[in-house]
């Protein structure tokens, strides 16, 4: 992504959409012309790569600096990592786990990392599974597991 | 205050502990006593590969409803769209086949693979039934000076590459019956795909296309206010719902493959299940509930039983796997 | 005319269609609150319920629930910025904001006034004007519909905030998702890594409610802060409500009309209407700056035009046959199993039923808004619940809502990247809004150019020629130049105000 101008930070938002944009136009470009006239499927994609190209470009120049404070204070990083940790065993626990279990134990956990007390939790957290479950599975046939 | 609202929440959420507890001993113990008794004994899952709304999902729903009353057990549609329905076949045929899990079966199931979509098709599959048929129908403008299909034919000819249809998408059926309309004929036409028929026949009735290739029920409304002029019926024989048009056949050609709808299980469905869903089936084709909506939705009700449907399907297949290659090829290749 | 408009109106009074009326809007309300359930769904699973019921009284339960869905969308956006539909999108900007202020009450009740205003508006032009406004959805052809598509995304540098280039860079991104799937012309896979469950492209619904839904919560527990939940409430007392019925009613006739019209053009819905008719108020607005920042004209417009989309589509539906929207395309099918074909027939043989329908239409939208006036204020406390419960109940909506819509789990791990996605793109003040413009409009600005082309053989001079592609394009220059202009001008005169 050619060379800064000296003393000016690099903004990481324009760097990151000009490397999509780049990809974009690449892998646009690869797909197959159909050699007529009208274009084909890879003739959007490699305009909206372009104009992503383009459109970081006075972001670039800007050279904003960006400083990202990813969490407040060093109390709510372990929350956050906590529950993005819990959605993905969630997830990939799905078909091993009846819904109503762990979608209580995932409410239960959530409600313990905002420090709410283990009764509370367990009250509010099995109730509101209850209630989505009754609603979706027992009214609307939408089957979880 | 704060103390009796925490015993009330104490109290409170243990009792709902153990009703959550008690809830799932219930249901556990329904799954396993229900392997002992007689089948049916417990809710069947009937997978759509459409979202809410279409014409299969229609007859699906229908269709359940009629099946719930043949056998005395709720049978519920689940919409999973996506990928031509290729989603949905493959969620069905990775399921056990134990009769509580069925699935709609449209045209596509023998289209999927030869479209490159999946890797899955009617070799995968139970086949339980075929209900019913969908004609294909070439229609025009009203205003259009097109009256006959064979005075289409002969614009198209003097004209190659000049006059436009429009079709539901790109490797749909009707896309693939209008290619075949090509090449019976020895025309050329440009194809313009839309998401869907309806989007199609906007089109057409806006002018913006010179014909379209669609179902006989989609067509058959405009057609009957006066809005649109079917040419043809791309079948052997006429379409009920439309008496009064030609089909290809009788003016002297012979090219055509109609949409259906059927149900297929996952492979390996036990042999006494089999035969009670096909007479469920059978029963629940006859209802006054289902004859009607064939009518309204101009369908042609066909009904075949597992080795019929296999022997359908099996050509249905074999003639998709040589013709959607050499179809879309050439589409592609004249664009 | 009169003695069938007397015939429909004593048809009306019978006490079991105001009650399947009433059940309706009673379902629809909930599907709309519901993230991820949809008035289309809930229509669609409904049908085959009302095989068994007469003509009008099944009628009377359908647009019970459309009627009831669209306006309900609009709590969820208010309250915990998840639109309950994709028409609330819009909603959320200015209504969350209102809440987060301690407004909750003011902001639904809002909701209900502009979504009662354009129901009756566009019944209104049901009533009266049905057949010019669907003369003009018929020409409306591809490339139209590619103008219109442009002119939409033009809008989203009028909802990026201060943020322009950031902006117009995720609503790039937004168009570029939206080319995953099958190419809509040749059916060409892109970008879908042998995965069946992407090549019907990236589902929009789950997306949404991951950016705004679990993307919010994520954001809200890094900073520590209560998230959704005011410290402070007011409820909107007499005074309160004087203060901003002329904005208010402004702006809803302004979002109105503009529903109305693109609720009439077929494949353009609720969303899109709201999203034009936020930037149309906000530029007519005397203070700009207050839009996304809890301004009740921006709320009311949304709500209204969101809302008046019902009329509009309606229109189309009942002249042509034709669906102006999701929820009318699953009608159509209803109303051919009870026997009825929606198109210009309709009028000479069915003269009674449309005014039924119209009938209907006024009546859902006074139960309607009746029902949400009744529940504001109960409602309005749930932005009082402690923030912990909150977050739950939005992470497990979320859950729940990504995966009903088709039953896929894809869906929900789909929902589960965008709100990461959406908590990255928040930390590097990369506005949202944009990249959900974006992927709405993708398909719709491709598909119709490529299909414009197909119908012209190539030639880009014809699109460009026809008067209202035009129109439609000058139109999206102007919007989008506007704005970078102005912060040129700003940036010109503060040299700091980028760099804050």
């Amino acid at each position: 992504m050619g060379c800064p101008v000296k003393k000016r930070p690099i903004d990481p938002v324009a760097c990151g959409f000009a490397a999509i944009g780049v990809t974009l136009a690449y892998a646009g470009w690869q797909f197959p012309r159909l050699g007529g006239v009208v274009p084909g499927p890879g003739f959007f994609p490699m305009v909206c790569g372009l104009a992503m190209l383009a459109f970081a470009l006075p972001l670039f120049i800007a050279g904003r600096p960006r400083p990202v404070q990813w969490v407040a204070t060093q109390q709510q990083a372990r929350p956050l990592i906590a529950l993005i940790l819990a959605l993905t065993l969630y997830l990939l626990l799905w078909h091993w786990v009846p819904f109503l279990i762990r979608t209580a134990l995932l409410a239960i956990v959530l409600l313990r990392l905002a420090s709410v007390g283990w009764r509370r939790a367990t009250f509010a957290g099995c109730l509101t599974t209850l209630a989505l479950w009754a609603g979706f599975f027992l009214g609307l046939h939408v089957n979880f597991d | 205050m704060t103390l009796l609202r925490q015993c009330d929440a104490d109290a409170l959420s243990r009792v709902v502990l153990i009703l959550w507890l008690a809830g799932q001993i219930v249901l556990s113990f329904g799954c396993h006593s229900t392997q002992s008794r007689s089948y049916p004994s417990k809710p069947i899952r009937l997978i759509v590969q459409t979202v809410p709304g279409g014409l299969s999902d229609a007859v699906s729903r229908v269709m359940a409803s009629q099946l719930e009353l043949q056998l005395g057990v709720p049978v519920v549609c689940e919409n999973r769209p996506g990928a031509a329905g290729a989603v949905a076949f493959l969620y069905v045929v990775r399921q056990r086949p134990d009769g509580y899990l069925l699935g709609h079966g449209p045209v596509e199931i023998a289209m999927v693979q030869a479209l490159g979509l999946a890797q899955v098709g009617p070799k995968d599959m139970d086949l339980l039934c075929l209900v019913s048929m969908s004609d294909p129908v070439l229609a025009v403008h009203s205003a259009s000076s097109w009256k006959t299909f064979n005075a289409l034919v002969e614009s198209a000819r003097t004209r190659p590459g000049y006059y436009i249809i429009g079709n539901s998408g790109t490797g749909s059926i009707w896309h693939i019956n209008a290619l075949l309309l090509e090449e019976a004929t020895r025309t050329q036409f440009v194809h313009c795909p839309f998401g869907g028929s309806a989007a199609a026949i906007t089109a057409l009735l806006g002018r913006h296309v010179d014909a379209v290739v669609a179902g006989a029920g989609e067509v058959a409304p405009y057609v009957q206010a006066g809005s649109l002029r079917a040419l043809a019926v791309f079948s052997a024989q006429r379409s009920p719902v439309l008496p009064d048009v030609p089909a290809v056949r009788e003016l002297g050609w012979d090219f055509g493959t109609p949409a259906w709808s059927g149900f297929y299980a996952p492979k390996g469905l036990p042999d006494p299940v089999r035969s009670r869903l096909v007479g469920a089936f059978k029963k629940a084709f006859e209802s006054e509930a289902f004859q009607r909506l064939c009518r309204e939705r101009g369908m042609r009700a066909v009904f075949l039983g597992p080795d019929e449907f296999r022997v359908f399907v099996d050509g249905q297949t074999q003639f998709f796997e040589s013709a959607i290659p050499r179809l879309i090829t050439r589409a592609w290749a004249v664009q | 005319m009169s003695s069938e408009l007397t015939a429909a109106l004593t048809q009306l009074l019978e006490a079991r269609i105001v009650g399947f009326l009433t059940a309706g809007v009673g379902l629809g309300m909930l599907f709309g609150a519901l993230p991820g359930l949809t008035a289309t769904m809930g229509i669609a699973l409904l049908v085959p319920l009302t095989f068994w019921l007469p003509t009008d009284q099944g009628l009377a339960m359908l647009l019970g629930i459309y009627c009831g869905a669209i306006p309900a969308g609009g709590i969820p956006a208010i309250l915990l910025n998840v639109p309950g539909t994709p028409a609330s999108i819009a909603a959320t900007w200015d209504g969350y904001a209102l809440s987060q202020k301690g407004r909750a009450d003011l902001a639904l009740k809002i909701n209900v006034f502009a979504s009662l205003f354009g129901q009756l508006l566009g019944v209104l032009f049901l009533a009266l004007a049905a057949f010019p406004i669907a003369s003009l959805a018929l020409r409306m052809g591809p490339a139209e519909y590619f103008g219109l598509g442009v002119f939409g995304l033009s809008l989203m540098a009028g909802v990026s905030g201060k943020r322009v280039w950031e902006g117009v860079l995720a609503g790039t991104l937004g168009l570029a998702l939206a080319t995953v799937g099958l190419d809509p012309l040749t059916a060409y896979p892109r970008f879908t890594f042998g995965l069946p469950e992407l090549l019907d492209g990236v589902a929009f619904i789950p997306v949404m409610i991951g950016l705004f839904g679990l993307g919010e919560v994520l954001a809200a527990i890094s900073a520590g802060v209560t998230p959704f939940g005011a410290t402070t409430h007011r409820s909107a007392d007499a005074p309160a409500l004087q203060r901003c019925v002329g904005p208010v009613l402004g702006s809803s006739l302004l979002g109105s009309l503009i529903g109305v019209f693109v609720g009439a053009v077929p494949a353009a819905g609720g969303d899109i209407a709201a999203i034009i008719a936020w930037d149309q108020s906000r530029r007519l607005s005397p203070n700009r700056e207050e839009f996304g920042q809890g301004s009740t004209r921006g709320l009311a417009a949304a709500c209204a035009a969101a809302n008046a989309v019902i009329g509009g589509a309606m229109t189309t539906m009942m002249t042509l046959g034709i669906p102006g929207d999701a929820p009318s395309a699953v009608l159509i099918g209803a109303l051919l199993i009870h026997g009825v074909q929606p198109g210009p027939l309709m009028f000479r043989d069915h003269r009674t039923l449309v005014w039924t329908i119209v009938l209907l239409l006024a009546l859902a939208a006074l139960v309607t808004a009746s029902v949400g006036l009744l529940g504001s204020a109960p409602l309005a406390r749930l932005a009082r619940v402690p923030a912990p419960y909150l977050w739950m109940a939005v992470v497990l909506l979320s859950i729940t809502g990504a995966y009903a819509l088709n039953n896929s789990l894809t869906d929900v791990w789909l929902m589960f990247i965008a709100g990461l996605a959406g908590f990255v793109l928040r930390k590097l003040e990369v506005p949202l809004g944009p990249l959900v413009l974006g992927l709405i409009l993708g398909p719709m600005i491709e598909s119709n150019l490529r299909r414009a082309l197909v119908l012209s053989r190539g030639d880009w001079s014809t699109i460009f020629a026809r008067p209202l592609v035009l129109v439609f394009l000058v139109a999206a220059a102007a919007a989008l130049f506007g704005p970078v202009a102005a912060l040129r001008r700003t940036q010109h005169n503060r040299p700091a105000a980028l760099s804050r």
